[in-house]
Order: structure tokens, then C-alpha cells, then sequence
């Protein structure tokens, strides 16, 4: 469910990009005022944790399982997971920064779609789903079966809240023409399935790991956040949400107009997108000289535009290839 | 199966590896091709999609930076492919959608829809590119600390840098634990979910005691929460070379962005 630059406007990564940040920000503040509540031997354990778990869920997210019953395979987001180990707002910024080095070693999702992929992701899952279901549906002394419905539940509602928010910023971007509404039924359709797929793998690992440690499960080695930290962490993210929307709100206006800022600004002064050449000696021999020299005068112009493009782009291969950099033998 | 991971291992160690080549890229302080990089990125992304002929220009910025870092250009287009099956598929309904007749090559009429829809293409594989050959030639923990140096939170930094370190150790541990299994498998194509949960599981806990076990070696060294700051031998200084990548590009980038260089010349 990685978004990709392609498919988003600069408008729309700015607004996600403002979200995440504010998240990331809120996020810091939560784990560094939590660890200064642990004891000493936990505090040190806190960030050296979060690192090796954020390499579990990297790992992890490549050994794929088989989906029972459909013969495909897939693997897990692990939001879920984290954040009944480490809590929301530590899960939150682990999975983020596994985000990030996701984008940079495999180029799964683009750097200016980090905003997006990390609300879309990391967000849904470990400050939507989690606090709201999981949280809600088990207690210290949960069941097994009531640990794997939860997990059930939160994973499909973090993979359908993601999806959802794929598809409008998607729509938002306007780079793709498929309507919102038929995209966001097959994506929200197509994101339930592997929801309940994650939820049911969830369920599974957290199985073996309360069965072998269950001290480390819901965040029993952690301390509950103060209240005031969640208040103010919900004021920045009201805050900034709203920067988020009229920052989005007004790119979108710009890039919506069709004329860019010159030939607006050409318009607003000669009441025509474009300049009409003065008819001065030096202009029609130039422009005499342009359609001599030009490789293709008669060409509908976008065509010769692709092709002198390409033209141009073999031609600055084959220079780059030959002052390539070669290292000595 | 166990393919993924061993393309991670080798992706980690190929990044590491042309990073410390001495190539003229490698040189130019990170940050310098950080915020080039997020230029090219806005620049074409910004551009509207049907403008083909103009996006097409900013191959010139992964095809020259592949030169100067010493990397083959066909390594990063064949790294790039990767993005086509996801992002075609979104853009394919263009071609239903957009029935607008933009051009016509010996009769055949070329709709609005087929044009974005290689310019969609186009932007992702080129997106990619960049990210590619600029990670390439500086290496995750160099991005890391550039981005650290960048303004980025310290606590966000050091868990990307502590994340950077273990990812390694846990696709190694992921790696002999999935060949075991595999070697039981008898040539099944994915595990069963039962058995994956319990290697998986497996994996979690041997995680969970080597965060432990770290967190206590790093504590015996005086870490105290925070990654503390590069000493200042080892970080690179801002030169000349850097002022002069970063404006060059960002200027070319610029120009490629708000001129329509194609049209003007053909």
C-alpha cells in the first residue's frame, strides 16, 4: 500500500508532510516525557528496543505467509504488533522510521510520498486502530480468542482507514483519472480481505509471544502516558491538521488554475496568454532562422517535442556514458 | 522464498559499498544532494501531466548523477522497473477516461489518456532514479546523518540510525531461520500461516532479547536515551564544490520547470 510519487501533487504531499511532521513531533514528545517516567534499566531500554523492533518489522514484512483459502500470500504491516509491545505513540515513530529506510534501500513508496505513506500507514494502524479497537477490546486478562477478534478487527480497520486515505489523496492529487468513488469501493474491497489476513497473523504472533513472554505484551513494561501529554498532543495535532488543510486547500487552488505564473502574468497584461512577435526586421529573421534550423518545422509540436526530448536524452546518455566515472583497476 | 532478504542484504551492502567509492558524486556533502534531490522531485512532479516531451528532460538529472557516481545506468533503470506494475495500474482508466485527441502519428490518433498515463509512468520510474543514485552514492547512514545535520528530530534520527544498524542482523537472523524451515518444506512456495507465525514469533522474541541485551551494552557505555552528536572530525565540511552542485542543479532544475525547452527547440 505504498504510495508513490507518481500519483501525488506537491500540494498534497506538502499537506500529508504537515501531518506527519506534527505526528512525529507529538510522537517524540510522548516517548521522551515516557521514558523519563521509567526506571533507569527501562529507560535505557526504551530507543535500543524501538531499533531492534523496527528491524523485526523490516524483516519480517518479507517472509510471506499463505492467505488460507485464496492460494495467494502476503505479508504483515506489524502496527498492530508494535504497538501492543511498545504502545501507540513509540509503534508510531519506530514504524515511521521503518517507513523511511523502506523508501530509501528499496524505493518501496517515494521520498516526497513520505507524508502520505506514513499517515496512511503507520497513523491508521498504531494511533487509529489501536487506541480506539485493540485497546478498547482487550484487557490485561484477555482470552485468546478475544486477543485474535481484536486483532482481527483493528488490522482490517487500520488497512481500510489506510486504503481510504490512499485513494483521496490520490483524488485530491488529480494525476490519475480514475474516479474517486469506483477507486476507493476496490481499494477499501480489496484492503479487507488483506486485513483480516493481517489480523489473523496478528493474532497468531502475539499467540506464541504471550505463551512465551508475556510480560512484554500491552505495554506492561511501559507506563500509561499522562493525560496533559495526550491534551496537548491533541491540541499540536488539531493544530496542525488544520495548517495541514489550509496549506492543501491553497496549493490545490493554485495548481487547479491552467495558466502557470508567467503566462498569467502575461494574460493579466496583454489580455492574451500569449505575446504576439513584433514585426521588426531582427524577429522575422530569427524566426526565419528557427524554422530553418529547427530538426522537425512541420511535426504537430507535442510529437517533435517527444522526439527532441528523446533526442536530447540519448544524447546526454551517450556523453554521460562516456565521461562516466570509472574507478582505477 | 527466502529471495526478498537476500536482496535486502545485498541492497545494504551494494548501497554501503558505491557510497565509499571516491567517486566525484560520493564527494558533495549529502545535504547539498538531499535538498537537490527534493528539488527534482518537486520540479517534475509539479509539472502537469500531459507536458511528456518536458518531462521527459529530467532523465537528464538520474542519467548524469549515475555518471558521477560510477553506477551503471542500466542497474538503476532495472531498480526503477519495479514501481511500473503499481503505478500503471492506477493510471491505466486514463486511457478510458481521457478520449481527447492530443496528437497523431501516421494517422494513428494518440488520446490524452495514453500520454498521461506514460507520463504518470515516466514520473514514477524517474522519481525513483533519483532516490536511487543519490542513496547510492552516499550511503543510508550518510543520508542519516545529512538529514540529521538537515534539522531532522535527533530522536527520530537516532532511531532511524539504531533501526539501520539491526536491520542487517534481524534479515540474517530471519534468513537462517526461514532456510531451516524451508529445508522441511519440500519445495512449497510460501509457509503455512501456522508455521509462519511460530518462525515469525520466534523472531519477535530473539528481537526482543537482543534489544535487551543491546540496550544493557549501550547503557554500560553511558548511553543515557540520545545518540550523541558526530564529533566534528568526522563530519564533512561545506565547501565550495557543494555551493556550486547545489546551485548549478537546482538553477538547471529550475529552468527545466519553468521553460519549455523542448518546444522551443523542435
Amino acid at each position: 500500500m505504498h504510495m508513490s510519487d507518481a500519483l501525488i501533487s506537491p500540494s498534497v504531499a506538502a499537506g500529508a508532510g504537515v501531518v506527519a511532521v506534527s505526528l512525529i513531533a507529538v510522537a517524540i514528545e510522548v516517548c521522551t516525557r515516557k521514558a523519563s517516567t521509567l526506571n533507569p534499566t527501562r529507560r535505557e531500554y526504551l530507543f535500543p528496543l524501538m531499533g531492534v523492533l523496527g528491524a523485526f518489522v523490516f524483516a519480517a514484512q518479507m517472509i510471506n505467509f499463505t492467505i488460507p483459502g485464496t492460494g495467494s500470500s502476503g505479508h504483515i504491516v506489524g502496527g498492530i504488533l508494535l504497538a501492543a509491545i511498545l504502545g501507540p505513540w513509540a509503534a508510531f515513530l519506530t514504524l515511521s522510521s521503518v517507513l523511511i529506510i523502506q523508501a530509501l534501500i528499496f524505493a518501496d513508496g517515494g521520498i516526497l510520498a513520505l507524508g502520505c505513506n506514513i499517515v496512511n500507514m503507520a497513523a491508521m494502524s498504531c494511533l487509529v486502530a489501536y487506541p480506539i479497537f485493540f485497546r478498547t477490546l482487550v484487557c490485561p486478562n484477555a482470552s485468546a480468542a478475544r486477543i485474535s477478534a481484536a486483532s482481527i478487527i483493528a488490522s482490517v480497520i487500520a488497512l481500510v482507514l489506510g486504503a481510504a486515505a490512499l485513494s483521496a489523496e490520490t483524488a485530491l492529487s488529480g494525476v490519475a483519472a480514475l474516479p474517486m468513488r469506483q477507486f476507493l469501493v476496490y481499494m477499501v474491497v480489496i484492503h479487507l480481505v488483506i486485513g483480516v489476513g493481517e489480523g489473523i497473523a496478528t493474532a497468531a504472533v502475539l499467540a506464541i509471544v504471550r505463551h512465551y513472554r508475556p510480560d512484554i505484551l500491552f505495554e506492561n513494561n511501559l507506563s500509561d502516558t499522562k493525560p496533559t501529554v495526550a491534551h496537548r498532543a491533541a491540541r499540536v495535532i488539531s493544530l496542525f491538521a488544520i495548517a495541514a488543510l489550509i496549506i492543501g486547500a491553497s496549493f490545490s487552488w493554485v495548481a487547479s488554475s491552467k495558466p502557470d505564473g508567467l503566462e498569467w502574468s502575461i494574460e493579466k497584461v496583454a489580455e492574451s496568454p500569449t505575446l504576439a512577435n513584433p514585426d521588426t526586421n531582427y524577429h522575422r529573421i530569427a524566426a526565419q532562422m528557427q524554422e530553418q534550423t529547427a530538426l522537425m518545422p512541420d511535426y504537430d509540436t507535442s510529437l517533435a517535442g517527444i522526439l527532441g526530448s528523446g533526442a536530447i536524452i540519448l544524447g546526454v546518455f551517450v556523453i554521460a556514458y562516456i565521461f562516466r566515472y570509472q574507478p582505477r583497476r | 522464498m527466502s529471495r526478498r532478504l537476500y536482496e535486502a542484504l545485498y541492497l545494504i551492502d551494494a548501497t554501503e559499498h558505491t557510497a565509499r567509492l571516491k567517486t566525484p558524486l560520493a564527494q558533495i556533502d549529502a545535504r547539498a544532494k538531499l535538498v537537490v534531490l527534493l528539488t527534482f522531485l518537486l520540479t517534475m512532479l509539479s509539472l502537469p501531466a500531459e507536458r511528456l516531451s518536458n518531462l521527459m528532460l529530467f532523465a537528464i538529472y538520474p542519467i548524469t548523477m549515475a555518471a558521477a557516481a560510477g553506477i551503471g545506468y542500466g542497474q538503476v533503470l532495472r531498480r526503477s522497473l519495479i514501481i511500473i506494475p503499481f503505478v500503471a495500474l492506477i493510471a491505466l482508466p486514463n486511457i478510458f477516461y481521457q478520449r481527447e485527441p492530443m496528437l497523431e502519428v501516421y494517422g494513428v490518433v494518440i488520446t490524452r489518456g495514453w500520454i498521461t498515463l506514460l507520463a504518470i509512468t515516466l514520473r514514477g520510474i524517474l522519481a525513483v532514479q533519483g532516490v536511487v543514485v543519490v542513496i547510492a552514492s552516499t550511503g543510508l547512514y550518510g543520508t542519516c546523518r545529512a538529514m540529521q545535520r538537515l534539522g531532522v528530530p535527533h530522536i527520530l534520527a537516532s532511531q532511524i540510525y539504531l533501526t539501520l544498524r539491526y536491520i542487517r542482523l534481524m534479515v540474517e537472523q530471519a534468513l537462517h531461520l526461514q532456510q531451516a524451515v524451508e529445508s522441511r518444506l519440500f519445495s512449497r512456495k510460501t509457509l503455512p500461516l501456522t508455521l509462519w507465525a511460530r518462525l515469525t514469533g520466534r523472531l519477535l522474541l530473539l528481537s526482543i532479547g537482543r534489544g535487551e541485551a543491546v540496550g544493557r551494552a549501550m547503557a554500560s557505555r553511558g548511553f543515557v536515551g540520545q545518540m550523541p552528536q558526530l564529533p566534528y572530525r568526522h563530519t564533512k565540511r561545506w565547501r565550495r564544490r557543494d555551493s556550486t552542485y547545489l546551485v548549478v542543479w537546482c538553477s538547471t532544475l529550475l529552468l527545466l520547470r519553468v521553460l519549455h525547452f523542448a518546444e522551443m527547440i523542435f
